[in-house]
């Protein structure tokens, strides 16, 4: 290999990112997508957020991949709602993932803590 | 609270999804901003600025199709999409129909054309086969029909022998394989030596036959005399009665009959109380037996089958061998279920060597021909002229093929785009080449059902036209067989005629198409190219054709130009052939006095020019009597055969028959005169060179000397084809006659004199009924039909290849005119003129039909030798012919294209450049 893609590079760390914060928010427990895109603003402080028109996409990207499960679930009085849960396919690829995430966290730290040390 | 569905659904239109699933997605995604907006509105924000906000939560990019696209679920199959479907299903055939039907309905005038074009080739060829099915091809009506053989005389023909019925004047048998007719001590001997046939019989239709029932008028009938086993070769058994049987061979006991079905009810108004009833024929009366089936006739569908079967029993004299000779007989026979045909021929071989070797004086050289009953009943000559004649149809509807194929190249480009679209659309190129194909298959096969119209009206016109000796010609109809062979056509031409278009269409060029702003790209240059080449193969075709139908009117104009020697218009003309008393000796008969008292009479009747008697016949009838002439003190080198007649004096007025020297006979010539003969030209060339024979002494027919006192025009005898041969008249008064034939010119319609002649007849001769009535054009006609029939559909086939080529080149010049119409604007703009740019469309055309011409010119040069033995006195390579044909076509090529030339030369430059 002579070049690297840089954007090609981003969009790969940005596509595998996204699918392992879905990932981890459904280990708890089942959400629904506008759960999902609330708590991933809250809790990165507004840094991460999700447009409507790639969530929803990523989401039936998982489900294809049968990682997660989407269902409509009534409850009474209320609009049904489609509600996702990781299924036990997406708990390996989780467990795996969250492994290639840290080694790759590391590396970035090792790399970019040594101008530090 | 905002509607979101709209936007979303909007953002989906370009994706794939299944409807039930693009709704769950749509219902999703707005309860997605129905949440938000709700929790901006609770966080003190305006209805407005919640919407705008929650509006926001799309990417400036609009994301949301492509992403989806990128998914299985974005990638839903229609269950019945345009174009899918497996390699070779027939999924969606109804569909392609009645896709079909629409795209017809918007041409309508290719749809015409197509179908015109169509319904006369197939009409043209259906009709045909038809003809030749019934004619040629069809098992004959019987039981086993296929065992069932005819058995005949050969006879070797040794230098200087006549054939025992070749004719000098008529036409020699053009059939190699035809068997000769049979002698009784033959037959006898035969059935008698064979093992091989499981029956045989003897048929003997010769023989002037008369019913006189009494207090009606004498009818002629046609008599059979058959042996019993006639019933059983053919496998038939009356349908009420029963047949005679070998009991009945018996002379004595042969005074029994069998009827036909027509015979019985048109005489006996099928009263079915005719069986054990006697019925006078020929003066004796006969038991009838039963009644044949409807069905039942013989020779199978003849125009004159017989009308009823009498037993044949040989007289004691033709059971032995002597020196008269009479061959008589046909035969048919079923072989035995284990005898190959070729085994019968080898023994029956065996068994006419052993009569040679026990007869070799009268056998030498005879062997026996057996063929299959349907080959000898219809011929060699007429099997392959029918061959001719489906070849000439079959080239008609190859014409007509390549004709709609190339309106189907035309279309074709219309719809490019469409295609295009279904092939992007993931139609596969099966599913598109069946679309194109069902299209074609299914104009061919409206073509048909009009082509059966067609047809139906030209059988019955062919039937009228076929000559009489064209066996099975009564049976010439359309029925299953015939209609299941236009099917199986409607299926062929359409294939045929769509296959390329279809092929050529669907080739893959979707970018190119669908960018192709609609002309002058590769496939329309493709397309204009396969154009052409149908152009050159239709014009070459059509040349063929042409050159056959040159050749058959060359032939026809030449038989009827032909110096007959004789005038038949207005004459009529019936045989005499007086009943003999039971046991009388036809020696003892002369016709003589009574004719001579008929033409008395007619000759006294208003409206009759002249009345005249000849004896034994006239021309263009095959009775004759051939016989040596001699002059005294002269010795004559080769043939000193004539033909001699026996004639009342005004004969050759009668017949406008030339008077070249001499006198005619008169009322002097009588009986106690001096005799005296008046001889032909032919005659007196032969035997007297170039003296004047007037005055000389002849002897004929062995008589004592006759002088000549005339010498007269040759007049052509059975055939009008052949040469006259030399020929004698003697007065009538002066011979004894068996039989004879009145002929009357008359000054109106000989068919109106009809009803006098018979009452005349009648009352000289009350027994005795008038045969073969006919009049001279009649015979006249009846002997040139074939080749008559042969000019009429050969020039129609020819005309038709000739429009039919004609209207192709037309559309291949109007379809380049229009697709050249900007480069026909620059060249004008640039100073061409007018008639420059006719010149250049002829140019284009011109090229196209010489090359069709010259391959039409060499392929008809090698192909009109099929026509060789229907041709009279022409070269079938005459180059008149050939130069004439390729002359009529490019003319016809040329003025198609004149049309399309001046519209190329009225194109307005500014007009044609201003287009696109």
């Amino acid at each position: 290999m002579t070049d690297i893609d840089t954007r090609a590079l981003d969009r790969e760390l940005k596509k595998g990112s996204a699918e392992l914060l879905i990932l981890s928010l459904l280990e708890a427990q089942p959400r629904h997508g506008y759960d999902l895109s609330k708590l991933i603003r809250s809790r990165s402080n507004g840094t991460l957020s999700f447009h409507i028109d790639s969530l929803y996409p990523l989401l039936y990207r998982l489900e294809e991949r049968a990682w997660i499960k989407g269902v409509w679930v009534e409850n009474a009085g209320e609009r049904r709602r489609r509600v996702y849960r990781l299924t036990a396919e997406g708990r390996k690829v989780l467990s795996r993932q969250r492994k290639t995430w840290a080694a790759f966290v590391e590396a970035v730290r090792l790399v970019t803590g040594d101008e530090h040390a | 609270m905002p509607d979101w569905k709209p936007e979303i659904r909007a953002r989906l239109a370009s994706v794939r999804l299944a409807p039930a699933r693009e709704e769950e997605i749509v219902e999703e995604m707005s309860q997605h901003l129905d949440d938000r907006w709700r929790e901006l509105v609770a966080g003190g924000a305006t209805p407005e600025e919640a919407e705008r906000t929650a509006r926001g939560a799309f990417s400036k990019e609009d994301v949301l199709a492509p992403y989806l696209s990128a998914l299985r679920q974005g990638h839903w199959a229609d269950p019945a999409p345009p174009g899918s479907g497996r390699a070779l299903s027939l999924q969606g055939l109804g569909a392609d129909f009645r896709q079909s039907i629409r795209g017809l309905r918007t041409s309508p005038s290719f749809t015409i054309a197509a179908l015109v074009v169509l319904a006369l080739g197939i009409g043209a060829t259906t009709a045909i086969f038809a003809v030749v099915d019934n004619v040629v091809l069809r098992a004959l009506p019987f039981d086993d029909a296929d065992r069932i053989v005819a058995v005949g005389e050969r006879i070797a023909m040794e230098k200087g022998r006549k054939g025992p019925f070749i004719m000098p004047g008529s036409a020699p048998p053009t059939d190699p394989q035809a068997l000769q007719q049979i002698e009784p001590q033959n037959y006898l001997d035969w059935i008698t030596g064979q093992r091989v046939f499981e029956s045989i019989a003897a048929i003997d239709q010769w023989g002037e036959n008369t019913l006189l029932v009494p207090g009606s008028a004498p009818e002629a009938i046609i008599r059979h005399r058959v042996t019993a086993s006639f019933f059983d070769v053919l496998r038939v058994r009356p349908a009420i009665g029963h047949v005679f049987t070998a009991d009945n061979e018996v002379d004595g006991r042969d005074r029994v009959a069998i009827l036909s079905d027509a015979f019985w009810r048109r005489r006996f108004g099928g009263d079915p109380r005719i069986v054990g009833r006697t019925i006078p024929i020929n003066g004796e009366p006969y038991e009838v037996l039963g009644v044949m089936p409807a069905k039942f006739n013989y020779p199978v569908g003849a125009l004159q089958s017989a009308e009823l079967w009498v037993p044949w029993v040989p007289t004691p004299s033709e059971r032995v061998r002597s020196k008269m000779r009479g061959f008589y007989l046909q035969s048919i026979a079923r072989l035995r279920p284990d005898v190959s045909i070729d085994e019968a021929r080898a023994q029956m071989n065996q068994v006419a060597a052993t009569i040679e070797q026990a007869n070799p004086q009268s056998n030498k050289g005879h062997t026996i021909g057996i063929r299959p009953l349907r080959d000898h009943l219809v011929g060699a000559s007429t099997k392959s002229w029918m061959g001719m004649l489906l070849a000439a149809v079959g080239t008609v509807l190859l014409i007509a093929c390549a004709n709609v194929a190339s309106l189907w190249l035309a279309r074709a480009a219309a719809r490019d785009r469409d295609i295009a679209v279904r092939a992007a659309l993931g139609a596969g190129r099966w599913r598109l080449v069946r679309l194109l194909l069902v299209e074609s298959v299914m104009v061919s096969a409206i073509g048909t059902a009009l082509g059966i119209a067609v047809a139906w009206q030209a059988v019955r016109v062919l039937r009228a036209a076929m000559p009489e000796s064209v066996a099975r010609v009564a049976t010439i109809a359309i029925d299953g067989r015939v209609l299941a062979v236009a099917a199986g056509l409607a299926l062929v031409t359409g294939i045929l005629s769509g296959i390329v278009p279809a092929l050529q269409s669907s080739s893959p060029r979707l970018a190119a198409t669908l960018n192709e702003s609609s002309r002058g790209g590769g496939a329309s240059r493709a397309r204009r190219r396969l154009r052409g080449a149908l152009v050159v193969i239709e014009v070459a075709l059509a040349v063929v054709l042409l050159v056959g139908a040159a050749l058959f009117i060359g032939s026809f104009v030449r038989v009827i130009r032909l110096d007959f020697g004789f005038q038949g218009d207005r004459v009529l003309t019936a045989q005499l052939v007086p009943q003999l008393r039971p046991g009388q000796d036809s020696r003892s008969v002369d016709l003589g006095p009574a004719l001579d008292d008929i033409v008395s009479r007619l000759q006294r009747m208003p409206g009759v020019l002249e009345a005249s008697a000849s004896a034994p016949g006239i021309p263009l009838r095959v009775n004759m009597h051939i016989t040596g002439l001699t002059v005294p003190g002269r010795v004559i080198e080769g043939d000193t055969s004539v033909s001699l007649k026996s004639v009342s004096s005004g004969y050759h007025r009668a017949l406008t028959i030339p008077l070249r020297r001499g006198r005619l006979f008169d009322a002097t010539d009588q009986a106690t005169s001096a005799w005296v003969i008046i001889l032909s030209e032919a005659a007196a060339r032969v035997f007297f060179r170039d003296e004047d024979p007037v005055g000389r002494n002849v002897v004929v027919d062995g008589e004592r000397e006759r002088t000549v006192v005339g010498v007269v025009g040759n007049a052509r005898q059975a055939s009008l084809e052949i040469n006259p041969h030399p020929e004698v008249y003697r007065p009538l008064t002066q011979a004894t006659s068996r039989s004879g034939y009145v002929v009357i010119r008359t000054s109106g319609n000989p068919a109106d004199a009809l009803p006098e002649v018979r009452a005349v007849v009648a009352s000289v001769l009350p027994h005795d009924p008038l045969r073969y009535v006919s009049s001279m054009d009649e015979l006249i006609a009846r002997q040139t039909a074939t080749r008559r029939l042969n000019m009429v559909m050969l020039s129609l086939f020819g005309a038709l290849g000739l429009a039919l080529s004609a209207i192709g080149v037309f559309g291949v010049m109007a379809h380049l005119v229009t697709v050249r119409t900007r480069e026909i604007g620059v060249r004008m703009a640039l100073g061409a003129s007018r008639v420059q740019i006719v010149g250049m469309v002829l140019r284009n055309a011109a090229v196209l039909v010489l090359t069709g011409v010259a391959i039409g010119g060499v392929a008809g040069w090698y192909l009109t030798a099929l026509a060789k033995p229907f041709i009279f006195a022409l070269d079938a390579h005459d180059p008149r012919t050939f130069m004439l044909s390729a002359a009529a076509l490019f003319l016809a090529a040329l003025l198609a294209s004149y049309l399309p030339a001046r519209r190329a030369a009225s194109v307005d430059p500014t007009v044609a450049l201003r287009r696109e």
